[in-house]
């Protein structure tokens, strides 16, 4: 029945929808569009059901006649047990309601056969039978190069209790990966004939898709309100208690909608960005928080990569039931997460507005195959989520600034890094699916953030600056790879510094993205010993005496290496009057020796002062000095014994 | 006796006892430097030549700390060994201490003999009291838990809802503690004045006299909490205006620190004396209504009697 509701009011509002959705965003296409989808919903918040009907249209680029079509039912993943991405998941359910899938009512092609019976569920990564997060559609009329395929879909859509980005929380729910949506057809290199890139849902990996459009019509009781994707079109009460919310998006790869009662919808301005916030009552205080956050980012990213086209950004800010769909991208509308009385100096909810802001350039218009490699979105987004940070909060305390203590972002990535029992478990650029939840996170993101940031101190951060412009300038709105990343390096790297790191920069990727190798550097030695200067000494033809009287030095750095990383480092040589004297090692060999004759005692050495080489296991030991300052030892043991005298007051019942 | 009086009677008698909280301050600062002493070595070996202790200075960075402990991993465990077994030593020690103030206060007179004394013969007396009140405070703790863990488990609207009933639990908790401390603070009292040893009996006589002046014991005990909270307040703030990032900034809160904890001691002693003047005279004024009472009973009864016996002669 409501299937047949939803159709009527389809037909009633067709007219004015066209109207509406025909005028474009754009004056001209910024993607090839290769993926288009008109969309009708209507929520069912009882219930936590979809009804929807959808028109999907695929316009073959490709020079293959294509016979099949695969469509990702992501929702399938939350189905039991035992599919690919529960496996990996702690998740226990035992009724109905704890489970969430995607039922294909009916699948046609426009003008042509009905396909509901020929469809199957493949496993491509894994051949896991119980998993139908991948559907194939076997096509009796191929599709021909530069031809249109047209899908009618109606399916229905039961959401879990959130997890992973979608599902209900009382009358919040989040709609993600919600419905039939087109692989990528795409081919490995020039020349091959192409195949369906359409990856199961893995409990790791985010997602890939085409550029295309989206009309959608998403319809829910009157008395809440949604966001969504792309723009608002239109608002319209129905006779029915329910209100119809029209967006429309261009040039996006995906698709994702909210809707509750309690939303507060507080507004933004950033040159031609109207900023939306959806946010929870309790949450209200911190909606500057978010703005601020958000526009820092946006300056930051046009500065440094270019313009963000679209004229609209929706921030959702789940309630904490439902913060499992938190810090989340999709193109145009991102989920923050907060909790009430957030303090000031914890920029955990600017971090995540920042972070997924962010994807906004790096997964939303450089559509990397996030399955496939990570690294590409994730990495390069965390690094520019760090940078942004440390210009907002300053470096040391871009992560927090609490109580007397502060911590910056990119060292929290180092240490994650850092911590890992073993750091050379993984490369960087496996697909998301060969990872654990735990090693993803630990070296795609934060390995990853390291990576480019030793990068950076390699070739200087103007170039990595302009690595980065031409990087999201060549590829926006196209599907590149890690080589396409690491020929703009090379190509730029070149141009600026010729081969002063040898032909290429392909050894540093070699080493630190597809490699597993570590280093730690460390200054094992300091020696000054003194000498005299005595004896005779041939001067001007005659010998003459020479008194032991001016001493001098011979100093000695023994430095070290521990793994087998060969990254370039600086060494800082300091003298007891100041003088300094900077060197390289190449860091090839694993011990490196520097000696030095002079009237004055080296005081200080400092391995990497500018630290450069982010990737560096343990960075106590890149430091010798001849003083060591003594007050902090004193202020540690100081702030210990009042924590301890407090505790034994406490315990001595004394109070 | 009303509240303000016990605490001007309180603080005259604790105003000349300042070496009492003096020796108590001595014995905790002896037993902390027994961990903070071994802490500070640990942390200049563990440094050795390194400059990142540098960064320590301007304020407290933790990825300097992370680096530190990941390179000595076993300190870590080695001192949350050591703080264990202090604060297990604190608790036995806070029984001897709390017998050595007592008898001072009782005798109103400060000797090192005499607070050792006291300590000493007071010790077994309030060590079965120690043992009955920790389990108290256990059983609360576990309630507190179990209330905890329900409150997390309870449907909520929003977190702020969820705060306030963390707040509701911890405060519920809060009166507890502070109850069960009270009574524990007259039942030592009683104890030592009696010289008797059956803490049961002397906890809930206790008891029966902080539920009869509630307000009074109640408010007095409470002083003892909120005071030195807000004296820790102010103390923090000092700390971070002045910031600990000189030698001589830390000379200088290192005396601050002593100072406050002294204070801190010394605020104990004035609150066990005022409690200690409200027992007293509560008790000796208790007494008195008690024998004017029975008195009067005692009378009723001879008079009733007499008359009983007058009718009888009549009859
Ligand atoms: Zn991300």
């Amino acid at each position: 029945m409501k299937t047949k509701h939803s159709f009527i009011l389809l037909i009633m509002t067709m007219l004015h929808t066209s109207m509406v959705f025909s005028q474009p965003l754009f004056p001209e296409p910024l993607s090839q569009r290769v993926a288009n989808y008109k969309i009708n919903v209507e929520l069912d918040a009882d219930d936590h059901t979809l009804n929807a009907e959808s028109v999907v249209e695929w316009i073959n680029t490709s020079k293959d006649t294509v016979s099949e079509a695969y469509f990702h039912l992501y929702m399938n993943a939350f189905k039991n047990s035992e599919t690919t991405f529960m496996q990996k998941q702690n998740y226990n359910g035992n009724k109905e309601s704890d489970f969430g899938w995607i039922d294909i009512k009916s699948i046609r092609r426009k003008n042509g056969s009905e396909l509901t019976l020929k469809t199957e569920f493949i496993s491509p990564d894994d051949g896991n039978v119980n998993d139908q997060t991948v559907m194939r559609v076997p096509l009796e009329i191929s599709v021909l190069p530069g031809d249109t395929a047209v899908f009618e879909f109606a399916f229905k859509v039961v959401l879990p209790p959130i997890i992973a980005r979608s599902g209900y929380s009382k009358d919040y729910f989040f709609v993600g990966q919600w419905f039939p949506k087109l692989g990528v057809y795409q081919h490995d290199k020039t020349g091959s004939t192409g195949k369906w890139v359409c990856n199961q849902y893995h409990a790791t990996s985010e997602f890939f898709a085409d550029f295309g459009t989206y009309d959608v019509q998403i319809t829910t009781p009157s008395n809440y309100y949604t966001g969504a994707t792309g723009v608002l079109a239109h608002r319209q009460t129905n006779p029915d208690s329910t209100i119809t919310f029209k967006y429309k998006a261009e040039d996006v790869i995906d698709f994702a909608w909210t809707a509750s009662p309690r939303f507060v919808l507080l507004e933004d301005q950033w040159k031609h960005i109207k900023i939306k916030l959806l946010i929870q009552p309790e949450h209200q205080e911190q909606a500057e928080r978010h703005f601020s956050a958000a526009k820092k980012t946006f300056e930051y990213l046009e500065n440094k990569l270019g313009k963000y086209p679209y004229s609209v950004l929706t921030i959702i800010d789940p309630p904490v039931s439902g913060n499992a769909s938190g810090g989340m991208e999709y193109p145009t509308l991102i989920t923050a997460g907060t909790i009430a009385k957030l303090p000031k100096g914890i920029h955990s909810v600017e971090d995540v507005v920042v972070h997924e802001l962010g994807h906004q350039y790096f997964m939303a218009m450089i559509a990397s195959n996030e399955a496939d490699e990570p690294w590409l979105d994730e990495g390069i987004n965390t690094y520019f989520n760090v940078k942004i940070m440390n210009q907002i909060f300053g470096e040391s305390s871009s992560s927090f600034d609490f109580l007397g203590m502060k911590m910056s972002a990119l060292d929290m990535h180092h240490d994650t890094y850092c911590a890992m029992e073993n750091p050379e478990i993984q490369p960087i650029s496996l697909s998301a699916k060969n990872y654990s939840i735990g090693n993803y996170f630990n070296l795609v993101y934060s390995k990853a953030t390291c990576v480019l940031f030793t990068l950076e101190g390699i070739v200087g951060e103007l170039v990595m600056d302009e690595i980065m412009k031409t990087y999201f300038e060549r590829f926006k709105f196209r599907h590149p790879k890690t080589q396409d990343f690491i020929s703009v390096v090379n190509e730029i790297v070149k141009k600026h510094h010729d081969n002063k790191f040898g032909q290429n920069m392909n050894w540093f990727f070699e080493q630190i993205v597809f490699g597993t190798e570590t280093v730690d550097y460390y200054v094992k030695q300091v020696s000054n010993i003194r000498k005299t200067r005595f004896g005779m000494f041939d001067k001007q033809g005659a010998k003459s005496l020479e008194e032991a009287k001016s001493a001098f030095y011979v100093s000695t750095v023994k430095l070290g290496k521990h793994g087998r990383l060969t990254i370039p480092v600086t060494v800082e040589i300091v003298f007891a009057d100041g003088s300094k004297k900077t060197k390289t090692w190449d860091g090839k060999t694993q011990q490196k020796v520097f000696s030095f004759k002079g009237t004055k005692k080296i005081v200080r050495v400092q391995i990497d002062p500018e630290k450069n080489n982010r990737l560096d296991l343990n960075s106590q030991n890149n430091s010798y000095y001849h003083e060591v300052t003594k007050a902090p030892f004193y202020k540690l043991s100081l702030i210990s014994l009042f924590f301890i005298m407090n505790l034994m007051i406490i315990f001595t019942a004394l109070l | 006796m009303n509240l303000p009086d016990a605490y001007v009677r309180g603080f005259k008698i604790a105003f000349r006892l300042p070496r009492l909280a003096f020796l108590a301050y001595t014995i905790f600062i002896a037993l902390a430097l027994l961990i903070v002493l071994p802490f500070h070595g640990s942390l200049t070996n563990g440094f050795g030549q390194s400059g990142e202790i540098r960064k320590l200075l301007t304020s407290i960075d933790i990825s300097v700390l992370f680096q530190f402990f990941k390179n000595n991993d076993i300190l870590l465990s080695y001192f949350s060994h050591q703080l264990l077994w202090i604060l297990g030593i604190s608790w036995i020690l806070g029984i001897f201490i709390n017998g050595g103030i007592i008898r001072v206060l009782t005798k109103q007179r400060f000797t090192v003999s005499n607070f050792f004394t006291g300590a000493a013969t007071n010790f077994f007396r309030f060590l079965g009291l120690g043992i009955f009140t920790t389990i108290l405070h256990i059983v609360f703790i576990l309630c507190a838990f179990a209330a905890m863990v329900l409150v997390f488990e309870t449907e909520f609207t929003n977190e702020i809802e969820l705060y306030n009933r963390i707040f509701i639990v911890l405060g519920v908790y809060f009166a507890f503690f502070v109850l069960i401390q009270s009574i524990s603070d007259y039942a030592k009292f009683i104890m030592a004045l009696y010289q008797s040893n059956n803490c049961f009996k002397r906890f809930f006589q206790a008891m029966r006299f902080v539920f009869k002046h509630f307000l009074k014991t109640y408010f007095l005990y409470l002083m003892l909490v909120f005071v030195p909270f807000i004296a820790l307040y102010f103390y923090i703030t000092f700390q971070r205006d002045i910031g600990l990032s000189s030698m001589t900034a830390i000379i200088a809160i290192f005396f601050i620190q002593q100072i406050y904890f002294w204070l801190r001691i010394w605020f104990r002693v004035w609150i066990f004396a005022s409690q200690l003047e409200l027992y007293t005279v509560e008790y000796i004024h208790d007494e008195k209504v008690r024998s004017e009472k029975e008195r009067r009973i005692e009378w009723d009864r001879k008079a009733k009697q007499m008359e009983k016996e007058i009718e009888e002669k009549k009859q």
